[in-house]
């Protein structure tokens, strides 16, 4: 019998259900290379399921999933989305995080899986493009993974921190 | 008997010959001996399905078996799958449909009463999508029954986009997945079982089903749906009646390129006399399923255990490389080399060799040494190009993960993998853990 792991759970149901109780539907997000419209407003909307957490030349949006995979936006002081970062048992919905990125996204996929030689196994993506990084890492339900836009980086900060 | 008592004898004198060497290695070929043990499964490095056909594609560094699945009760109304590719990354067996419609199978149905269907995902964004049916699996000579199997739809239609997910290739023939389907044999009973939870199961609380994972369908529009335990895609091992808190892959050393190798996949950790943890294997507990691994003055591990933040590191038999972030500034390979892409892989000018140190949550630590080649010249050298076996194929993880220790590690290393939930050895701590 597996004992269940009660704070897990409630921090997951948390989300949710400060999200509903706002009013709102689980968080409409900004998607890569969207502005938020402006920052604090953002912060006032999504408060109840957003955490966000403040660096130096950013702030990260930390939003949660339904089924617990953790989706960072990263914000410049601009109000840009440049990157967008996650991890959980499941892949975060890839349109909704890229947004107009999506097809460039699609397409990359599309040529990496024609690549030769063709290289079987549960290899990492790295996808670099002009304008966009798409990365990926883990095994299946353990992902995570980052995209990012290059030109849109703040000074100064590193991709490193983009995890 | 005589026979059985003198195989374990001898066993026991090479285990003891074989201790107070290397501190990174333990015992490997003592316990490959069958003797009449009943708890093994052979397992070969051998290219897979698609590498003798022609224009064939070998599969470097994957370990196949064969699982034979019989409708339920039936001991008649049986097929078996050879080259599943063995995977201790990944949970649930999955075969293509082609494979098992003559049995029959009975469906699996999720918490609403309908057929469920299951999603997964690879970190390549490749997918499987198709419907959960129920089969007795048999792997070697241990049986568990009515496990709910992924049965790979050959149907491209119908798939919805929350799965694919911007995906175009679903793994769905063995062309594109390079194996006849999946033996996911890793550290979780459920492809939803994560910390001792599933959020599939309706009782984990969750407002709405996660997604991409369980979904039902009417006509061609399927939604993301919740699934009980006992109906999501199963660790056959975990259904065994004895030998089923785990496995140890046991793969012989190899240090340089090879055509084929020979193992045994062994089911349980400390149930027969076969399985027993050395007293000089590290035991590495787990945060988020992973551990950490210090390389070249770095850490790679879980930074944050509620988020699951950090360059985590892990042990997957279904990793065809080593694969881990470029701390040492080794030559990448190009896309333009004389066999094509090799983007991603490693191309130092010499060999390189390494030393990292695995350590686990419970404080343990010990070493992990390896090797990279130059992946072009591997390819390219018509002594190694067809060779399964390639210890020395390394790549590189993004800056900011961690170490991902493919198959190349298990090459003369046993690698045990204690499965979530059940029951361990006296000594040992509560699962899920890995120790070598």
């Amino acid at each position: 019998m597996l004992a269940p792991r009660n704070a897990r759970v409630r921090w997951l149901q948390a989300g949710v259900a400060g999200a509903l109780l706002l009013g709102f539907a689980l968080p409409a997000r900004a998607s890569l290379g969207s502005n938020v419209s402006s920052v604090e407003s953002d912060r006032a909307h999504l408060n109840a399921s957003v955490q966000v957490l403040r660096h130096d030349a950013y702030e990260v949006h930390e939003i949660r999933e339904p089924g617990g995979t953790v989706v960072d936006e990263y914000v410049s002081p601009a109000g840009a989305v440049f990157a967008v970062s996650w991890r959980g048992q499941f892949p975060p919905p890839m349109q909704q995080i890229l947004g107009t990125y999506f097809e460039q996204y699609s397409a990359a996929l599309q040529s990496h899986a024609n690549q030769a030689p063709k290289m079987f196994g549960h290899r990492p993506l790295n996808i670099q493009e002009q304008g966009l990084v798409v990365q990926t890492g883990g095994h299946m339900r353990a992902h995570m993974g980052r995209a990012y836009l290059p030109d849109l980086v703040p000074q100064g900060v590193t991709v490193d921190e983009i995890r | 008997m005589r026979s059985f008592l003198l195989a374990i004898l001898a066993s026991g004198l090479f285990f003891f010959a074989g201790c107070g060497g290397s501190s990174t290695k333990s015992t490997t070929s003592a316990s490959n001996s069958p003797g009449s043990a009943n708890n093994l499964l052979a397992i070969t490095v051998s290219g897979g399905p698609t590498a003798n056909l022609a224009n064939g594609v070998l599969y470097e560094n994957g370990a196949f078996a064969s699982a034979t699945i019989c409708a339920p009760g039936s001991t008649s109304n049986c097929t078996t799958i050879d080259n599943l590719l063995v995977d201790t990354g990944s949970t649930g067996l999955r075969v293509f449909d082609t494979a098992v419609a003559s049995l029959d199978l009975p469906a699996a149905n999720a918490s609403n009463g309908s057929q469920a269907y299951d999603c997964v995902a690879f970190v390549s964004g490749a997918y499987l999508w198709g419907p959960v049916e129920k089969g007795d699996v048999s792997l070697g000579s241990e049986t568990a029954s009515s496990v709910p199997i992924h049965v790979i739809s050959s149907a491209n239609t119908g798939i919805p986009s929350s799965c694919s997910n911007g995906a175009t290739e679903n793994d769905n023939t063995a062309a594109l997945l390079g194996a006849n389907g999946l033996l996911g044999v890793g550290i979780e009973p459920t492809d939803c079982f994560y910390a001792g939870i599933s959020v599939c199961d309706p009782s984990a609380g969750l407002s709405s089903a996660p997604y991409p994972a369980y979904y039902t369908c009417s006509g061609n529009s399927c939604s993301p749906a919740f699934v009980a335990t006992a109906s999501q895609v199963t660790n056959p091992v975990a259904l065994f009646a004895k030998d089923n808190n785990g496995v140890i892959v046991e793969l012989p050393a190899a240090s340089s390129p090879a055509a084929t190798l020979s193992g045994n996949l062994v089911f349980g950790i400390g149930t027969e006399s076969n399985n027993q943890l050395p007293s000089d294997a590290a035991v590495f507990t787990l945060t988020c399923d992973d551990f950490t691994t210090d390389f070249d003055g770095q850490t790679y591990g879980i930074t944050n255990s509620t988020t699951c933040a950090g360059p985590a590191s892990f042990i997957d038999s279904g990793s065809n490389a080593l694969y881990f972030p470029n701390a040492t500034n080794m030559t990448e390979c190009s896309s333009n080399t004389l066999v094509g892409d090799l983007s991603g892989l490693y191309c130092p000018g010499s060999t390189q060799n390494f030393t990292a140190t695995n350590k686990g949550a419970n404080g343990t630590a010990k070493a992990a040494s390896f090797s990279v080649a130059n992946a072009e010249s591997l390819f390219t050298n018509a002594a190694t190009a067809a060779d399964a076996v390639q210890p020395t194929l390394a790549g590189t993880n993004p800056t900011g993960y961690g170490f991902d220790w493919g198959l190349p590690f298990f090459y003369g290393v046993n690698i045990y993998n204690a499965i979530d939930g059940q029951s361990m050895p006296s000594g040992a701590p509560g699962a899920p853990w890995w120790a070598y």
